[in-house]
């Protein structure tokens, strides 16, 4: 079990996180929070490459700063927006990731084959990754996460630069592997959260606004979500989330605080409906 | 050894790397192809016949040797510059040149004894000489100062500043490189982690050492195929042919603490030289280590071994002035300047024996402690 006890980061006189306790078991755990909210700070201090301020990250009861190499043994980490070699080919790179996360060359070299052809990129193994499409290079980073077949896998925007086939495929990838490993995934695409996490976590103003299932999230606005294609005949105040068009109107889903009388017909929440709500003063 | 493998193949896999190396290997060849000197060369010839020891026997097969008529004036040359030759260590005085240094650097106190003390112990390495007529050495005879100069000031200082910077480069590229390549989260999240510098350094340093090791090969390899050193490689160096200018004591024999022949003083300092080479590499691996910044890095590099070098011209000529002047002798940058006194007993600056063995170790030990202080501090480090 991983757990986050009352972790405070701080950069200078900068709060980036405050506070922050979790615990983390076997399935999919999900990071939402606008840009800037904390994710990647949080997902960093998991992996290491930041120490928290104040507070502990326990994996199985022992501090994962003094378990070092023990610990970092069993992450798989696909940090976001990661860089690559160009001069390498996607195989010489997995095989010098698989050195470094101290897997055997024999073994190195089959976890390679297997995990390339996982990421359909078995064609272009001995290619130079300099002309890889982002799509390419992501799939690239999903592989390396999977070498050492890590008990703990850590994805920072994990579904980035995927066409909509290789995010579905990847989801279920995810939702397998989740059967017998912790996922902590962080992402802005909604809907791949919706579809996979066990429980999500969001985050505002450096701190931990909630960590439920989705479900449970959802409901937190349960009777609240309306559409219309009226806007005008809306009598209460409301705040507008997303538009969509059908038979040449536009449909406005929004959310109202108080029932919503008149042409506005209440629909069933969404994840998508909380975060936009959630986070209204900081969405974009 | 894994690891250490990948990293030393990324490192000489840099074109930028490469192209150095070309450059340095053209700007050698270029200095190599202009050091064409036609009578050393007829000396290196003859003295396949002669031998280089200024025997009854050298002379006896000097005054029965013929050459074609082209190099009749060389040989005539040579009869003269090397008739009635005496050892010159015979009756020397040592201990003069380190009064006068004492004088002209105002020494006084402990300052003044280790300088005594120096030539002292100079004095009986001149008066073993003498005993063994060392000096009674042909080296190149009338082209000894131009033959010496030109191999042990001028090649061995190109080549130790282009291995220098090379090896700064590498070893930049070494700590900067996942920087560079924005891999540093993949890297040191992976377990090996933060750990993994230490196989960066070691291939850094073997990869400073490569580059100067084949730069010193190629380059030697074409000198030596331009001039002919024939049969004086196993010539002293001490030899009465050879002196050094010094403006404070006067012209004066090249005196080497031990009996160095041109093939051992040359093996020597390329080794000294490889020394210096890590040195530089340790140092710029530090910086590198702590600043995180490949360019910035290297700013802060020539700062730190500029100002070593201006320290000393800003030192009053007292006892303090003195006391750093004799410890920043011993930094690379300042043994890197005076290479050409390398086994030597130096010039005023130095109150050292072995200023460059002593240099090369103190300078060792410091920087493989700061890397190692940058190691530590880069293992608690926040990579943001």
């Amino acid at each position: 079990m991983l757990a986050v006890n009352r972790v405070t980061k701080k950069y200078g006189g900068f709060t980036a996180l405050e506070d922050i306790s979790i615990e983390f078991t076997k399935g999919v755990y999900a990071l939402l929070s606008p840009n800037g909210g904390g994710k990647t700070t949080l997902i960093k201090m998991l992996v290491t490459l930041l120490f928290p301020t104040k507070g502990e990250i326990l994996w199985d009861g022992s501090d994962i700063s003094s378990l070092g190499e023990e610990y970092r043994e069993i992450i798989g980490y696909l940090p976001q927006d990661f860089g690559y070699y160009k001069n390498q080919t996607p195989r010489t790179f997995l095989n010098y990731l698989a050195a470094l996360k101290g897997i055997e060359p024999g073994t190195a070299k089959k976890k390679t084959e297997e995990l390339l052809r996982l990421v359909s990129l078995g064609d272009v193994a001995d290619k130079k990754m300099r002309k890889f499409s982002g799509g390419m290079i992501q799939r690239v980073g999903i592989a390396q996460a999977l070498l050492n077949d890590p008990k703990l896998l850590i994805l920072d925007e994990p579904t980035a630069g995927l066409d909509p086939k290789e995010r579905v495929r990847f989801r279920n990838l995810i939702s397998e592997l989740s059967k017998d490993r912790i996922v902590i995934l962080s992402t802005h695409i909604v809907s791949d959260v919706e579809t996979i996490a066990n429980r999500v976590i969001m985050l505002k103003d450096r701190k931990i606004l909630c960590n439920d299932t989705p479900s449970n999230i959802c409901n937190t606005l349960k009777g609240k979500v309306y559409e219309t294609r009226n806007t005008d005949a809306i009598p209460k105040p409301y705040f507008p989330l997303t538009q969509r068009q059908e038979d040449g109107y536009t449909y406005v889903r929004f959310v109202c605080d108080e029932e919503c009388p008149g042409p506005a017909k209440p629909v069933t929440p969404n994840l998508e409906d909380v975060f936009l709500y959630v986070f209204r003063d900081e969405v974009i | 050894m894994r690891i250490y493998r990948f990293e030393l193949k990324k490192l000489l896999s840099s074109v930028a790397v490469w192209g150095f190396l070309a450059a340095c290997l053209s700007v050698n060849m270029a200095f190599v192809c202009n050091s064409r000197d036609p009578y050393g060369d007829f000396i290196g010839t003859v003295s396949k016949q002669t031998g280089y020891v200024l025997n009854n026997d050298f002379y006896d097969k000097l005054s029965k040797l013929t050459v074609e008529k082209a190099h009749a004036d060389y040989l005539e040359r040579l009869k003269i510059e090397t008739e009635n030759v005496e050892d010159v260590f015979e009756g020397y005085n040592a201990k003069r040149i380190g009064e006068r240094y004492i004088e002209a650097a105002k020494l006084e106190g402990i300052f003044a004894e280790a300088m005594r003390h120096k030539y002292t112990r100079l004095q009986k390495v001149t008066d073993e000489k003498a005993k063994s007529d060392e000096s009674l050495s042909l080296y190149f005879a009338g082209s000894t100062y131009y033959r010496h100069q030109f191999l042990f000031n001028d090649l061995i200082g190109v080549l130790l500043t282009e291995g220098a910077l090379a090896s700064v480069l590498l070893a930049l590229l070494a700590a900067g490189y996942e920087g560079i390549y924005r891999t540093e989260n993949l890297v040191y999240s992976s377990k090996k982690g933060r750990e993994i510098l230490r196989p960066k350094l070691f291939a850094s340093l073997s990869a400073g050492v490569m580059f100067y090791a084949l730069l010193a090969f190629i380059t030697f390899l074409v000198y030596f195929g331009i001039n002919d050193f024939g049969g004086i490689g196993k010539s002293f160096v001490s030899s009465v042919f050879n002196y050094r200018i010094d403006l404070i004591a006067g012209d004066r024999p090249f005196i080497t603490w031990q009996s160095f022949t041109v093939q051992t003083y040359l093996l020597a300092v390329l080794f000294v030289g490889a020394g210096i080479v890590l040195c530089f590499s340790l140092m710029a691996f530090g910086i590198g280590v702590f600043v995180r910044n490949s360019y910035i890095s290297f700013f802060l590099f020539l700062i730190a071994n500029a100002a070593t070098l201006a320290l000393p011209l800003q030192m009053p000529l007292n006892s303090i002035g003195y006391a750093v002047i004799s410890v920043i002798v011993l930094s690379p940058v300042t043994l890197w300047l005076k290479h050409g006194l390398w086994f030597t007993d130096g010039d005023i600056d130095i109150v050292w024996t072995h200023f460059e063995t002593l240099g090369l170790f103190v300078s060792l030990v410091v920087l493989t402690a700061f890397c190692l202080l940058a190691l530590h501090y880069f293992r608690k480090r926040n990579l943001t």
